[in-house]
């Protein structure tokens, strides 16, 4: 009889989970397939087009987009309460003034946007340009379709994008960027004159513990380091530190997984991919996309990437001299700093 | 130990962010063989993706087809002359392995793409898919196959649930701890001149991607898992079907490891965390096999010499082993994975697994004793198609 019970027990105990998976068999309750969304891409203008298109639904430019619930900016604008708006703003002219906004409502500007030190604004659009007094905010995403200024010490949070250019003044804090030129900080400094080495080609081949991969791929295992004034043709994989040396040009791209260092004046070709940091130094060139998963340096007057072949910096933590350009976009994860040469 | 890096480790996806660069040029071959209801959704979705069509090859491969698969290309062609150049196969070898062999000399570019005829990509799959390969050390790519008819009967919700442990867990798992990622022969592409260094594409194998994996893994490439490049995919809705499809898998799958074993186990490019799961995920399809044995022996032995007490405890051994079949990592896996993926109720489903679980046993089993007696009586291996279910209009929303 104890046995039995027991028996019976143990049977009750094996079928349980049974009940509530013969239900949903028989009655489905969650059966649709994992939404996968054929328009996904990671557009940073996303957000921006879609208030541009809502923007000018309700200015009647457009067809209704179904969310035109705006409110006008009245001029002059030193009677608005910026704080107080409920709803989207649309300004029907540029905004230009040295007092400070601070608004928490999403902002469309037909024009010009200029205002003083201390503004703050969640998101913003301008059809001309933006230019942010020193100490400004920007907490979710600014869209200009000429150019973003934003001020010394300025704070760019999330997403930061314009047609033309981005011009970022001293330490800034950024996070995610993307125009054809993106400057930061004061653009006019010189370079020290060096003397310029002369380029001498030369092969991977001739590495220590060099082998290669495929016709256009060496792998080195270990540190490596490329001398100076050379000219390689082809792409390197370093399984430890790799260091370019200055004046050493790069026709090819480079991996490696310890750490990369780009010295002055050395020119990459093509594109940078490191586990760990990239130390681009002072006047170097690079084209094709920086991905670190870690920290990348960008030394003083580097340039990256064309504007006519834009590319991608991405890394955890993205510091940038005072100097450097990039033409394309910067993501920086966690922190990314205009720092002083 | 995958689950909880998952839930817990930091989560890599360091390819994802290049969204702006000079993108390379890249070929995109669609395996088709027979797919009249399908081949046209495919092309479409190709010529409306956001990469660069100047940068852009697609070559439908139309392997031997005997329906419409042929005309639709024709057609396409005809509209998208500069933008599709199609591969019809009317002779050689069957067997989408051998159709992309035979296609790949038509390539442009060093990077190849490759979708199966019923897969849909989205407009920003094909930028995702070939960021990674501006890394030189990557050798393959691949992204996350996601079942479209997952709400068709049982047998799709289950292998719904799969798919869903072995993508955002598993393969992720693998890239978050820097071990093997596989290439899953659609929805991802390979480097070509690492291929060719690697011994070129081979034809002689019912997995070409997992032959071309390990082999890229033992000679020092990278294989990259994007989970957020996400394609839809058709499951099979009938069990026999299921069972051929998992029968091939274990074939080809247990040919590389009888091939490769060794080279792998020896190979001085991987690491040791590398080294060990690579060994785990070749003999893994050995495992049912032995399982089943096991569990023949056991039972042969208990009635051979069962004492009475344990006889008295059968009850309780079998709780025991039930629980412990609760707390199995697949399990544990498909849970987490499915909670990742935001779906809850689907869950209930969980104990169906065990019957999904005891079919592939007998399935993989099968496949080890019948690749053994190929090889004993030098029988040559047979690639089956899977059925396609899908009507010419039944795309989701989401892809319309």
């Amino acid at each position: 009889m104890t046995f039995a019970l027991f028996g019976l027990i143990c049977l009750l105990l094996l079928t349980l989970p049974f009940i509530p998976a013969f239900r949903e068999w028989l009655h489905p309750s969650d059966v649709a397939a994992l939404p996968v969304s054929a328009n996904y891409s990671s557009d940073i203008e996303h957000f921006s087009k879609r208030l541009h298109a809502d923007a000018n639904a309700k200015l009647g430019f457009s067809p209704s987009t179904g969310y035109e619930d705006f409110d006008f900016v009245d001029f002059p604008i030193s009677d608005v309460q910026w704080q107080k708006s409920r709803k989207r703003l649309i300004a029907r002219q540029s905004i230009d003034t040295v007092a400070p906004i601070r608004s928490a409502s999403q902002l469309y500007v037909e024009g010009d946007l200029r205002t003083g030190e201390n503004s703050a604004y969640s998101s913003v659009y301008a059809t001309g340009d933006i230019d942010l007094g020193n100490e400004s905010e920007v907490h979710d995403w600014a869209y200009a379709q000429g150019v973003v200024r934003l001020g010394n010490n300025g704070v760019a949070l999330r997403r930061i994008s314009a047609g033309t250019a981005i011009e970022l003044g001293k330490e800034v804090w950024f996070e995610r960027l993307q125009a054809p030129t993106l400057t930061f900080g004061p653009q006019n400094k010189q370079p020290k004159q060096l003397g310029q080495i002369a380029q001498m080609p030369a092969s991977y081949a001739d590495l220590p513990n060099a082998v290669q991969q495929t016709p256009s791929l060496y792998l080195i295992r270990g540190d490596c380091a490329l001398p100076a004034g050379k000219i390689y043709q082809g792409s390197l994989v370093v399984t430890g530190f790799l260091t370019v040396g200055q004046d050493t040009t790069v026709i090819g791209d480079i991996k490696a997984r310890i750490g990369v260092s780009i010295a002055r004046r050395a020119s990459i070709e093509g594109a940078i991919t490191c586990e760990m940091r990239i130390y681009i130094f002072k006047d170097a060139r690079a084209f094709g996309p920086i991905v670190s998963e870690s920290d990348i340096l960008i030394g003083a007057r580097a340039v990256i990437g064309m504007v006519d072949a834009m590319t991608t910096v991405t890394a955890k933590n993205i510091i940038v001299e005072e100097g450097a350009t990039v033409h394309g976009a910067v993501w920086a994860h966690e922190v990314g700093m205009v720092k002083e040469e | 130990m995958f689950t909880m890096n998952r839930l817990t480790g930091k989560q890599r996806h360091p390819y994802i962010d290049i969204a702006i660069a000079r993108w390379p040029m890249i070929t995109v071959f669609i395996a088709a063989h027979n797919e009249e209801k399908v081949i046209a959704g495919c092309i479409e979705a190709l010529l409306n993706t956001d990469y660069p069509p100047e940068c852009l090859k697609i070559i439908p491969v139309n392997d031997r087809s005997k329906d419409a698969t042929g005309r639709i290309i024709d057609s396409y062609v005809a509209r998208f002359p500069s933008r599709i150049w199609p591969f019809h196969r009317v002779d050689g070898k069957a067997g989408k392995s051998a159709a992309l062999k035979d296609a790949l000399q038509f390539a442009v570019g060093d990077i190849a793409i490759i979708f199966d005829a019923d897969y849909v990509p989205g407009r920003g799959l094909l930028k995702q898919l070939a960021a990674p390969f501006f890394d030189p050390e990557v050798g393959a790519v691949m992204g996350r196959v996601v079942p479209i008819n997952s709400g068709a009967n049982l047998l799709t919700r289950l292998l719904d649930l799969e798919r869903s442990a072995g993508y955002q867990v598993d393969q992720q798992a693998r890239m978050n701890m820097n071990l093997l990622p596989q290439y899953g022969g659609t929805v991802g592409g390979v480097r070509l001149s690492a291929v060719e260094a690697v011994g070129g594409w081979d034809e002689n194998t019912l997995a070409e991607d997992t032959d071309i994996t390990f082999r890229l893994m033992f000679n020092g490439w990278k294989t990259i898992y994007t989970n957020r490049s996400e394609c839809y995919e058709e499951v099979p809705e009938e069990w026999n079907i299921r069972i051929k499809q998992v029968t091939r898998w274990a074939k080809g799958h247990n040919q590389v490891m009888a091939r490769y074993w060794w080279k792998f186990a020896t190979s001085k490019y991987l690491n040791w965390g590398q080294r060990i799961d690579g060994m785990l995920l070749l003999f893994v399809f050995v495992i049912p096999l032995i399982m089943l044995i096991g569990w023949g022996l056991a039972l042969g032995l208990y009635f051979m010499n069962a004492g009475s007490l344990l006889s008295q405890l059968i009850p309780v051994f079998a709780l025991m082993v039930y629980g412990t079949l609760g707390n199995f990592a697949a399990f544990f896996e498909i849970v987490v994975a499915v909670l990742i993926d935001g779906n809850r109720r689907r869950l209930r489903l969980l104990p169906f697994n065990m019957l999904g679980f005891l079919v592939s046993l007998f399935a993989i089993s099968g496949a080890v004793w019948s690749l053994m007696m190929d090889k004993v009586f030098k029988r040559e291996m047979v690639w089956d198609k899977t059925i396609r279910y899908r009507q010419e209009q039944s795309l989701p929303k989401a892809i319309k």
